[in-house]
């Protein structure tokens, strides 16, 4: 392969992508498009916060006299506030003449054998007749044990696991204290390498597709050909307009972080520890789990006819690299069990699986497993890139009616 | 003096279809060597075999000496039949990286892109996109883009194609002034006329079998009754072996011999008649009936 041929397919590709008024719409177009949508939906929440500061007012009949309050009287149990009614009829003005209560609860005179509370609602109930619950919950145990147990024991029994710690212990057996965010920060990693390989690939593979389409739409392929081998055009393609989708990733997180919204927010707060030997290993699996998919992607895409039957048939590999999303829930509860084990050794979910395998416990897997799984990755890289290659050229000169697999396949032997 | 270019019993098929057979023949250097054939002759699939863009099935092929590789790409141009270019993007854009891919600096594909712009009359048009550019721009265009490398060997697939007289005539110049530079060009066209002008020799191709192939005045004095058309002062006298004269107009006959006839016999009974020859030539058959008589009545004259 001539690199220079290569660089020159590569720069080509990119500065005509990232020039196009398309491009720089979505590219620009789409942070702000977002920062306008979490706009609006951020109203609705500051408005519903900004209710949440005054207490919710609930009414509460006590036929059992357990909560030891006078009428009239008012406790406010975190965001609620519960008014004491001597009788139901009372209750039943506030809601519905006053309107100054959302619902009221009756503490029927059998409650402690039965539990029963009855639930009024009127036409201020906001959520519902339940909406309060946990609330007067709250009040009646309180109430419950207040009298008949010490105030510590009814802390602790109101709240069993108030002060949380959390420790790791190492390989080498030493304790390190950790923060209780640990375990969903050590999942920043992953989640944010299969967000950045999916999107690279779903924008990348886009672009892909529809310059090959474009060429063979506009006969240019034969001139490429002439000049470049498939190798080289396919690669420069990949390297090129994989730049291309990956720089639009990289500016929109950039922008992201910029503002500090949505995906910094999320994260920037939370005890983010993150292994090392995963992120050593993310930029590699990266480079080659996009050449293995592109590869393929543009290998079939370029037996389209037109742009859509083109994406059509790419994007087929872009859903198997999803593979090991549906996998998640088990890798997380079993990070090295038969299917993590299974799930490293297929090239269309070791990268994912990998970075997730050693973000959660980097010790719990062998040099050599990583090793492995990381040249079966390559070497079906490389298989893919020039099986891919010899497809594309077959697909390139490809018109008329779409030859049998038989065919492409004695086609694609026989390529240059 | 090596050929630069040796088909040796090429062969290719794609499916059930024989696109080639066995067909054979060489380029030599500084030559304009017209590849004929009607569609689907096999022309196109010779020439995306030299280009290295399919490979054939049978047979060798040598380029300047030696087997096909990729070095011979920047010394080979191509200009396809079926051409495009990229719509979207701006001329000088699209040269350059034409010129680029043919091994060509930045710079100097620039630099010879705008000359080749300034040359074909389209230097308005170097920042406009392609997609702007009527049909026979486009064609200008492309041209230039395949000669910018200045390739020792060009193949040019059916270049006049969509081109008003006076670009066919700035095309055809171009080519011989590549053959005046020393450098070989394979020309592929169904226009006779322009074979008949710019060849030195042709191989005709139908059902991808040579049929045809030699010095173009060779092949059409082959393909050729003995004809003269002589062009005198005064009465044209009784001439001994000839089977019957036509007059095309006042002093121009066309003289048709019979059998063996020596046509210097004829000159010779002209001068010794004392009429003044003022023209003297054989008939050759033009390209374009040999190309019928062979492609659809199969005559084969070697």
């Amino acid at each position: 392969m001539r690199w220079r041929t290569v660089r020159t397919v590569t720069w080509f590709e990119l500065t005509s992508t990232v020039r196009r008024l398309g491009y720089l719409i979505v590219t620009l177009g789409m942070p702000v498009f977002a920062l306008l949508y979490a706009g609006l939906a951020l109203i609705p929440a500051k408005l519903a916060k900004e209710q949440e500061s005054a207490p919710r007012i609930y009414g509460v009949v006590d036929q059992a006299a357990l909560l030891g309050l006078g009428d009239g009287e008012v406790i406010v149990v975190r965001s609620a506030g519960f008014r004491c009614f001597g009788d139901e009829a009372r209750a039943r003005r506030a809601l519905t003449d006053e309107r100054a209560i959302r619902s009221y609860f009756v503490v029927t005179p059998d409650y402690l054998a039965s539990g029963r509370v009855l639930a009024h609602t009127g036409p201020a109930s906001g959520l519902g007749p339940w909406e309060g619950r946990a609330e007067l919950s709250e009040l009646l145990r309180t109430r419950l044990l207040g009298t008949r147990v010490e105030p510590k024991v009814a802390a602790r029994l109101l709240e069993p696991i108030a002060g949380r710690e959390t420790f790791r212990v190492g390989g080498d057996g030493q304790v390190e204290a950790e923060g209780s965010d640990a375990f969903i920060g050590r999942l920043v990693l992953p989640i944010g390498f299969v967000f950045l390989l999916f999107t690279s690939i779903l924008m990348s593979g886009s672009y892909l597709i529809q310059a090959t389409a474009t060429e063979k739409e506009n006969k240019v392929v034969e001139v490429l050909l002439s000049s470049a081998t498939a190798d080289e055009i396919m690669t420069g393609k990949l390297l090129g307009l994989g730049g291309a989708g990956l720089l639009q990733v990289l500016i929109w997180l950039t922008m992201t972080l910029g503002v500090r919204f949505g995906f910094a927010q999320l994260v920037l707060p939370l005890d983010v520890q993150i292994a090392w030997q995963a992120v050593a290993i993310a930029p590699v699996l990266f480079i080659t789990a996009y050449a293995f998919l592109g590869s393929l992607m543009l290998g079939t895409g370029s037996f389209g006819g037109n742009v859509r039957e083109s994406q059509q048939l790419g994007m087929f590999w872009a859903f198997l690299a999803t593979l090991p999303l549906m996998f998640v829930p088990l890798l997380l509860t079993d990070p090295h069990g038969l299917v993590a084990h299974v799930l490293t050794w297929i090239p269309f979910s070791a990268p994912a699986t990998l970075v997730l395998r050693l973000s959660l416990d980097p010790d719990g897997m062998s040099v050599w497993e990583v090793a492995g799984s990381i040249a079966v990755l390559v070497l079906s890289t490389w298989a893919a890139v020039r099986l891919a290659s010899r497809l594309f050229r077959v697909g390139l000169l490809l018109t008329g009616a779409r030859p049998s697999l038989r065919e492409i396949w004695r086609q694609a032997k026989g390529a240059p | 003096m090596t050929p630069v270019l040796v088909f040796e019993g090429v062969g290719k098929r794609y499916g059930d279809k024989t696109a080639l057979s066995g067909v054979s023949f060489e380029v030599q250097a500084g030559e304009v060597f017209g590849l004929l054939g009607p569609n689907g002759a096999g022309k196109t699939t010779c020439i995306r075999i030299l280009m290295d863009i399919v490979r054939a099935d049978s047979g060798t092929m040598r380029v300047f000496g030696a087997p096909l590789g990729r070095d011979h790409d920047f010394r080979l141009a191509y200009l396809p039949e079926e051409r495009g270019l990229y719509t979207k993007q701006r001329v000088i854009d699209v040269m350059v990286y034409f010129g680029k891919l043919k091994g060509l600096s930045a710079a100097e594909a620039r630099a010879r892109a705008r000359t080749w712009l300034e040359r074909i009359g389209l230097s308005s048009v170097e920042n406009h996109q392609v997609e702007r550019l009527s049909k026979g721009m486009s064609q200008k265009v492309q041209i230039a883009a395949t000669l910018l490398s200045e390739p020792e060997l060009c193949v040019l697939d059916e270049p006049f194609s969509g081109l008003d007289p006076v670009n066919t005539a700035l095309v055809r110049d171009l080519i011989g002034e590549i053959r005046a530079s020393g450098r070989t060009t394979i020309l592929s066209t169904h226009q006779m006329s322009m074979v008949e002008t710019l060849c030195d020799r042709v191989a005709l191709l139908s059902e991808g079998r040579r049929v045809v192939y030699g010095p173009i005045d060779e092949v059409r004095r082959r393909y050729s009754a003995a004809e003269l058309r002589i062009t005198i002062e005064g009465e044209l006298p009784e001439l001994p072996g000839v089977e019957s004269v036509t007059c095309e107009r006042p002093g121009t006959h066309r003289v048709v011999l019979a059998g063996d006839t020596d046509p210097q016999r004829v000159l010779a009974s002209l001068i010794d008649a004392g009429v003044p020859v003022l023209r003297y030539e054989r008939v050759l058959a033009p390209m374009e009936d040999i190309f019928i008589r062979v492609v659809q009545h199969g005559e084969d004259r070697g």
